[in-house]
This record gives structure tokens, C-alpha cells and sequence, in this order.
């Protein structure tokens, strides 16, 4: 059992030394920006492509706010 | 290819995005999973004042799936009024300006880590609960998780989100079979009760108002654990695909749907069937036990938990790094944040969020308990200035109507977000400031109550991270200011003494000096003297040299200069020599480097030249110029490549 946690300590160490050597790529610097924070296009009012998914959404969301006071009321006589 | 997948164009980024199916899986597991303990938390605060106490938890799951409902509907505005993403950070920023911001940054950053921390550990412990000869592989176990966390996230988004669905879906499943079987059995009046349970003590003394109101609200603060994941959909808005604004609050919804029903089901379903807290076994395994009866049920429960649980350190990893992005994008964390890999990802966030965490479960050798203390506060201090950002963007957004400004037809754009016309925005104002009142004072009750547990390392942590945060953006702004261009240009000619660096006489020293001959300008060739013994021989070989020169090229390349350097220091007698002329003179110093092409052979040689590169280049008025020599193997030489 010792072994086999030595080995493992042996993985990780490896594992890092290699992630620290492969992992940061110096020479891919990207400057000018992050991509994907521009968002002055997001100002045009847009439409969801998923009008079910949403309104579904919302319907669960009001029934279980709905439900909120009715679980408080029923816990609060049923354990008291 | 590497492990990390082949390298995306910038042109690809558009497409690393996810549907609201996957995102709700890379965002929502850290939420979600807190349901496979933060239950069992409450009823262990709950058990300070008497089994009798244990149906508390109901009302306050209640009260938690209230302020989980306010803090939806608030991040839903914030994310459509900031579209960019960056949640608390970006509506700190926009509303109370960079320096308040970075409180809400190194809150979030912090928790981050902890999550992955927590998250992995108590995956762990579930696994060595199903698997006891684990148990002794615990440390070793969660950082070996940590790493294949990391190389996933290395690989993308996407690949990470497709990786680790399924272990989201199998959770929300198993927990809503487990729900719909136990309130089917509940309401047929078939439903069981718990055996077999170690319950912990519980106390039997009398209960004080005072203690019960305490004790409650203890409960309540340990319970509110489950809702440190609803921060992050609005963090990573970049990563869902178009229109990112609608689907980020789409998924949302789902997610804080899916997290209230299953919280609050499990809480009555866990009253219901008389749970206790012990720490031989989970609430949610003594339901599903209850439910499902010792079998394939409670098994496949625990499993999708125990997976959920790992799988829940993916949330921060999707935005731990992408926010430190936009905290490095302001200059108040180094610039590498915001590089982007050859897998388009925030590569140098996430391999820092793995090394934080990894140190954070070797330091606490992996222990829940011990990390728990530190987790939460962080989150409650950004909800709280998100919700009060929003407040005040509510008031601008007034004012500008009041004043006729702001109109349907048009929008303000702030620090990065939008001031768009809104006729609700006084009931807005209503929503965030009871949300950010709500979460202020869990923050508090969470800070007074788990701070002689752990939370005061927090509370030093942060202000830490803070300063040293300021100390950076210090130092960018200095830079800022030394590289402005000024009005007058400031364009010169300087006068430029060229040195030569010779270790001996041989191939690349030709090639050095060629190079030397070839800029047109004259030079000094410098030999430093390290054993005064060689001098004589050195000179030998340089005037040899220079005759044979100077009689098939017809050039003279001058007197060999020799420093001596009675310490045997390689730089220190050209630095002398260089400051013996005025510091207006400019130097361009010229040395030779050779490359083995193979860093095991290239350790077989001094590399003089990095070493005095590594010395020249701190001097404002040195230009150094390495001239490489490529040796050739010998089976290159041999085939005459």
C-alpha cells in the first residue's frame, strides 16, 4: 500500500512538471483584448431561439415560488 | 498533437461556445451538487438545540429557495445588462468604480478555488465511503482529480462541458426518480422511516428564544452554502452561444429551478422519513436508503453524487479563469490572465486555479470540514455588492428617464455594460435592495458564526489579495506612464561602441566576427581573462588569426582588448569597462551562443552568453546581439547535411 501511494505521488509530480513545462504556451500572447467581452453588438434587442425552454422555465419557477408559503404554512402546523 | 488537443485558430472562438443543455451542466454542477450536502449541514446545526428542532429545516429551506428566487431574478437583470459576463465584478466596477470592484474580484477569485478545493475533496470522501481502501489514498486521490480536471479545461469548453454532462444529468435524475418515488410513497402513506442511524447527540436541555433564534439563523447562513453556484452563469456569459444574453438567463432559470426544487424536496422528504445527522452516513443517502431500500437505488444515488460533487470543480474552472481574465484586462492582475492557449482557453487561470487548490488540499489534507469554514463568505460579499451595484444602476437608469435622456429608442453604454430604458426599474430597485440586505446579513451571521472555525483566514486572505491586486495595477500604470509618448519626439542618434566577445579562436568565432564585419560599423574584440596563465596563448591565436585575416579579406580586425578578472567573473570586467566611458555612449555588445540542439547536451556547456545577456540587459544603454552556432550531430556532418 505504500508502494502504490508512493506511485502516485511519483503520477502527480510528473503530472505538474509537465503541466507547468506544456501547459502555459509563452508565445500565445493574445493582446488587443479578450475575445468575447466585446458586447456593443449585444445592445440590438435580440430573440430567443428557444421560446418553449424559457417559458417552461418560467412557469416552474412561478409554481414553485407559489408553493414556497404553502410548504412553510404546512411544515409550521404539521410539526408543531 | 499534445494532450491539450490541436491548436484553434482566433478566428474558431465564435465557435467554443455551448448550448444551454451543456452550459447548464459546466455552470450549474457546483450548484447543484451542493444539494448532496448542504441539508445534512443544516441538521447538524439544528441538532445544537434538540431533535425536536429537525422540522426547521423545512421553513428554512423555504427561506433559502426565497433568496435562491431573488438572487435568480437579480442575476437575470444583471446578465442582460451585462452581457459581457463577469457578474458581481463588472456590476462593482461599473457602479462603484475599479478600486470596490476588486473586493468583489478576489472574493470570487478565492471562492473559486475553495469550490474546486471542497468539491473534489467531497467527492473523495464519497468515493472512500463507497470504497473504503481509498480512504488511505485520499490526498493523493483528489490531486490526481485536480490534474485531469485541469487537462479537460486545458482542451476547451466545449470538450470540458461534453466531458462532464453526464455526470450532471445522472445526478438531476437520480434525485428526481429519488423525489418523485419518496413524495409517491409519502402521499400512498407506504413511505418508511430511518433505521439504523449513529445519530449524533443531539441537545435535550431547554431552548432559550434567544438560542432559538441563533441556532436558526446559524442553519439558515450553513443551508445558504447551496446557493454559491448561482454567481457563476453570469460570470461566463461569453461561453454560450448566440443570443448569449437570452440563453445565459434561459439556463439560469433552469438551473435555480432544478437547485429549489430538489433542496426543498430533499429537506421535506429528510423530515419525513425522521433523518438524522450523524457522520457515518449523508441525509442523502439515508433517504435514498429509505426509498430505495439498501440496494442498486441508494448505490446509484451515491454514485451520481459522488460524481456531481467531483464534477463540480468544473464551474470554477469555466470561471475562475475567465474572470481573471477581465481583472488582468483592467491591470489589476498579471497580463498572462487574459493570453489565450492554442485550445483558445485562459490556459494560465486555470493551470493557477489547479495549483491553488491542489496546495489548499494538501495543506488541509483534504478535510471537508476544515475548508468548509473558508467557503461561502466570499460568495455572500460579491452577491452583496452585485445586488447593491445593480441598485444604483437602477437609480442612474431612472435619472436618465426622469430627465429624458434615456428613451426606448436608445441606450447608454457604461464600463462594461448597458443602461437601456426600463419602465420597472423602481420595483427593481425594491428586488435588489431586499436580495443584497438578505445577503449582507448572511455574509455577516456566516463571518461571526464559522470565524473562530476557520473563516478568519478569510477575512485575511481577501484584504491580502486586494493589496497585492493594487501593488499590480501600480506597477502597470508606472509602465503606462514611462512608455507615453511624449509631444517632441523623442527620436535620437546615439553614439554606438561596439564589443565583440571572444572565449578562444575557433569556427564560431569566425562566424562572430563575419557577423561583427558584415553590420559595416568598427568594434573592439574583448577577451576576458580568467586564468592569466592562458593570456599569452590567447593573443597568440588572435594575432594568427587577425594576419590571416587581414591577408585573404584585406581587413584588419585590431588588437585583441583582454580584461582581466582576478575573481573570475565573466561579466564584471565588461561592466567596469563599459562604465569607464560617459553614459551617453550606447554599447552594443556581441556574443557568440552555442546550440547543441538538445537540452541534455546543452547543459554540458557553460552557455556564458545567457548569463551575460541575463546581466547586460537590466543597463538602460546596452543592445545585446547573440550570434547562435548550431553544431551539427555527427550523423548530420557524416551525411553532409
Amino acid at each position: 500500500m505504500k508502494t502504490i501511494g508512493l506511485i502516485l505521488w511519483l503520477i502527480i509530480a510528473i503530472a505538474w512538471v509537465y503541466l507547468w513545462v506544456a501547459g502555459p504556451e509563452t508565445d500565445r500572447g493574445l493582446s488587443g483584448g479578450i475575445p468575447g467581452q466585446d458586447i456593443d453588438h449585444l445592445a440590438k434587442p435580440t430573440t430567443s431561439n428557444n421560446f418553449v425552454g424559457e417559458a417552461l422555465g418560467w412557469i416552474l419557477f412561478i409554481a414553485l415560488l407559489l408553493l414556497l408559503p404553502v410548504i412553510a404554512w404546512w411544515s409550521i402546523t404539521h410539526f408543531t | 498533437m499534445s494532450i491539450f488537443g490541436h491548436p484553434l485558430k482566433t478566428a474558431d472562438a465564435p465557435h467554443q461556445t455551448v448550448s444551454n443543455k451543456v452550459a447548464l451542466a459546466v455552470f450549474s454542477s457546483d450548484s447543484l451538487s451542493s444539494v448532496a450536502y448542504a441539508g445534512g449541514e443544516v441538521l447538524m446545526v439544528l441538532s445544537l438545540i434538540g431533535a425536536h428542532y429537525y422540522w426547521l429545516a423545512i421553513p428554512i429551506s423555504v427561506a433559502i429557495a426565497l433568496l435562491l428566487a431573488v438572487l435568480i431574478l437579480s442575476y437575470r437583470q444583471t446578465i442582460n445588462a451585462y452581457p459581457g459576463g463577469g457578474g458581481a465584478y463588472v456590476v462593482s466596477r461599473d457602479n462603484f468604480g475599479e478600486g470596490v470592484a476588486q473586493v468583489a474580484g478576489a472574493s470570487l477569485l478565492t471562492d473559486y478555488i475553495l469550490t474546486v478545493a471542497v468539491s473534489i475533496a467531497a467527492g473523495v470522501d464519497q468515493l472512500a465511503s463507497m470504497f473504503p481502501l481509498l480512504f488511505q489514498f485520499k490526498v493523493q486521490l483528489a490531486l490526481l482529480l485536480i490534474l485531469f480536471v485541469t487537462v479537460v479545461n486545458l482542451r476547451g469548453v466545449k470538450e470540458s462541458g461534453k466531458a462532464f454532462a453526464i455526470p450532471t444529468y445522472f445526478f438531476i435524475g437520480m434525485m428526481l426518480l429519488m423525489l418523485g418515488v419518496g413524495f409517491f410513497q409519502a402521499i400512498t402513506g407506504t413511505l418508511g422511516h430511518v433505521t439504523g442511524v449513529e445519530a449524533l447527540p443531539s441537545y435535550t436541555g431547554s431552548v432559550s428564544t434567544l438560542m432559538l433564534i441563533w441556532i436558526t439563523l446559524r442553519a439558515f447562513s450553513t443551508g445558504t452554502a447551496a446557493l454559491t453556484g448561482v454567481e457563476a452563469i453570469s460570470n461566463g456569459i461569453p461561453a454560450f452561444t448566440e443570443p448569449k444574453p437570452k440563453n445565459a438567463a434561459t439556463t439560469l432559470m433552469w438551473s435555480g429551478v432544478l437547485l429549489m426544487a430538489m433542496f426543498l424536496g430533499l429537506a421535506i422528504l429528510g423530515t419525513l422519513v425522521g433523518a438524522q445527522p450523524t457522520h457515518t452516513e449523508v441525509l442523502i443517502s439515508q433517504v435514498a436508503r429509505t426509498v430505495f431500500g439498501s440496494g442498486l437505488g441508494q448505490f446509484l444515488v451515491l454514485t451520481a453524487a459522488a460524481l456531481i460533487l467531483t464534477m463540480a470543480a468544473n464551474t470554477s474552472y469555466a470561471d475562475f479563469p475567465r474572470l481573471a481574465a477581465i481583472v488582468a484586462s483592467d491591470r489589476y492582475l498579471p497580463n498572462h490572465f487574459s493570453f489565450r492557449s492554442s485550445r483558445l482557453v485562459f490556459n494560465w487561470g486555470i493551470i493557477l486555479l489547479a495549483c491553488f487548490a491542489s496546495i489548499l488540499i494538501f495543506v488541509f489534507k483534504g478535510n471537508v470540514s476544515n475548508l468548509i469554514p473558508l467557503y461561502a463568505i466570499g460568495v455572500f460579499t460579491s452577491f452583496t455588492m452585485s445586488q447593491w451595484g445593480m441598485v444604483r444602476r437602477w437609480l442612474r437608469v431612472g435619472q436618465l428617464m426622469k430627465s429624458g435622456k434615456l428613451t426606448a429608442t436608445n441606450f447608454f453604454p457604461s464600463h462594461g455594460g448597458l443602461l437601456t430604458y426600463d419602465r420597472h426599474w423602481v420595483w427593481k430597485i425594491a428586488l435588489n435592495a431586499c436580495g443584497g440586505s438578505v445577503t449582507a446579513i448572511v455574509a455577516v451571521v456566516f463571518l461571526v458564526t464559522k470565524f473562530s472555525q476557520g473563516a478568519w483566514l478569510i477575512a485575511i486572505i481577501i484584504p491580502a489579495l486586494v493589496w497585492m491586486q493594487f501593488l499590480i495595477h501600480h506597477h502597470y500604470q508606472s509602465v503606462a506612464r514611462h512608455l507615453k509618448l511624449h509631444r517632441q519626439t523623442a527620436v535620437n542618434k546615439y553614439k554606438i561602441k561596439t564589443l565583440v566577445l571572444v572565449a578562444n579562436v575557433h569556427a564560431h568565432t569566425e562566424k562572430v566576427i563575419s557577423y561583427a564585419l558584415s553590420r559595416g560599423n568598427t568594434f573592439q574584440t574583448v577577451f576576458v581573462s580568467l586564468n592569466p596563465e592562458k593570456d599569452k596563448r590567447m593573443l597568440t591565436k588572435w594575432n594568427h588569426f587577425r594576419a590571416k585575416v587581414n591577408k585573404s579579406q584585406g581587413v584588419d580586425l585590431g588588437e585583441l582588448l583582454i580584461l582581466s578578472s582576478p575573481y573570475r567573473s565573466i561579466s564584471q570586467p565588461i561592466l567596469e569597462y563599459m562604465d569607464s566611458y560617459p553614459r551617453s555612449v550606447f554599447w552594443n555588445i556581441i556574443i557568440g551562443h552555442f546550440s547543441t540542439g538538445n537540452w541534455l547536451t546543452q547543459l554540458l556547456h557553460q552557455n556564458a552568453s545567457l548569463v551575460l545577456e541575463g546581466t547586460l540587459r537590466h543597463r538602460a544603454n546596452v543592445a545585446v546581439t547573440v550570434v547562435p552556432m548550431k553544431l551539427k550531430s555527427e550523423r548530420a556532418t557524416k551525411e553532409g547535411k
